[in-house]
């Protein structure tokens, strides 16, 4: 005669299925009772959460780089032309431009330091005499405005706000969507007057970044 | 065993209705609402990690999961308001997390449901794999992308943020007896998946 193997009851049932939450220690107080009793009296829940507790230590692991992410929200959160300061967005701009080196900015400080090479060989360049050949382009000049377009700005006007006043586009746009420009010192003040009047453009301001004279 | 902390739900004096929960969070949360950047990233930082292993646990894709994580913090930080004291903060941000995941998978053409992992043989790791499966992470890596996007969210709110299932079903808007039956295949699958390592522990 076989042998009867008794079918599980019902609360026995019930009871397995929370026994990953027990492991996980992810059940309420009167759960977590109620698996206790059980476990008790009956030896296959008890092994089968053996089993659960030691998958459970091997799901628990692991770890992340929350200072890249964070810096990458901030500057979107910053880059915000709407409903946040300006002043935020300006010294976000500022920062970037002064010299970012931040650790997790990685790619930021690579571009910083063959800024540095540009301008180290720049400076051997314009310490020597000049001779410009008529077709030569002429050099760069450095930022000394900053400014911020509306997201829904066409690129017709893109381009007439910044053709206007003589301005040239230095560098951008950066990660906040700030461009860098370049206007005469002689007319900086009412090309920025000028920016400021422009429907598209939500942020026109000096800088200073050691123009050269 | 990791721990999340718990709001005690009991309102505090002079707290708008949206925020009768006290705790940390919805202290932080109803900075965020007067617009205090400082208070949002000290939510931000709390949630980095635990949001993280989240989304990186259900999309498998690591490349989205910072874009994912940081709308859903985006949504906290331009909505804090529509949190209504009903949950705790911890479930409300987890539920915008899915929320945003799932659009994510969406983007990807991703399946997100598998109703029938339960009838599905569970791919048994052969010798081979057993003595070359060393490291218990790529193993459980393995077994964890054969199974469905909704069942990964399972396990990883339960596993490892400690969700009950009450609040996993209300994250995820599904009923109660779902996320109980999505646990218990799921981790059965896993389990058979790394039988080996497991029962090398015993």
């Amino acid at each position: 005669m076989g042998k009867i193997i008794p079918l599980p009851t019902r609360e026995h049932r019930e009871l397995q299925t929370l026994l990953p939450w027990y492991a996980a220690d992810a059940l309420d107080p009167a759960d977590r009772l109620k698996v206790e009793r059980h476990l008790a009296h009956c030896a296959r829940c008890r092994e089968e959460l053996g089993q659960e507790s030691r998958l459970q230590s091997k799901l628990e692991r692991t770890s992340f780089d929350v200072e890249h992410d964070w810096s990458s929200l901030r500057a979107r959160i910053e880059g915000q032309s709407s409903g946040r300061s300006p002043r935020a967005l300006l010294a976000s701009a500022r920062r970037w431009i002064a010299a970012p080196a931040q650790p997790a900015w990685g790619w930021l400080l690579a571009a910083q330091s063959l800024l540095l090479v540009t301008l180290g060989v720049g400076a051997f360049y314009w310490s020597q005499p000049r001779y410009h050949a008529l077709s030569a382009p002429s050099p760069a000049p450095g930022g000394n405005v900053i400014v911020m377009f509306r997201p829904d700005t066409p690129e017709k006007d893109f381009r007439e706000a910044l053709r206007s006043g003589g301005v040239r586009l230095v560098d951008g746009p950066t990660e906040a969507g700030v461009y860098v420009l370049h206007a005469p010192p002689e007319t900086r003040a009412a090309v920025i007057a000028a920016l400021h009047r422009r429907r598209e453009v939500s942020l026109a301001e000096p800088i200073d970044s050691g123009e050269r004279r | 065993m990791l721990r999340k902390p718990h709001s005690t739900g009991v309102p505090a004096p002079g707290v708008p209705a949206g925020f009768a929960r006290t705790g940390e969070d919805a202290e932080l949360l109803r900075r965020v609402c007067a617009g205090e950047l400082r208070a949002f990233e000290a939510l931000y930082r709390s949630y980095h990690p635990r949001l993280t292993r989240f989304i990186r646990t259900v999309t498998q894709r690591s490349q989205i999961a910072e874009e994912v994580l940081n709308d859903t913090m985006l949504a906290v930080w331009t909505k804090p308001q529509a949190y209504n004291g009903a949950s705790k903060v911890s479930t409300w941000i987890f539920a915008i997390a899915y929320r945003k995941t799932l659009k994510a998978l969406r983007k990807w053409d991703e399946p997100v449901a598998d109703d029938f992992l339960d009838l599905r043989p569970s791919p048994e790791p052969g010798p081979e794999q057993q003595v070359s499966g060393r490291e218990v992470g790529e193993g459980l890596a393995r077994a964890l992308g054969q199974l469905s996007a909704d069942h990964r969210t399972v396990i990883s709110l339960a596993c490892f943020d400690a969700f009950n299932y009450r609040e996993v079903a209300e994250i995820m808007a599904c009923p109660v007896e779902t996320v109980k039956t999505r646990m218990f295949y799921a981790r059965r699958h896993l389990r058979k998946s790394l039988a080996a390592h497991l029962d090398a522990d015993a």
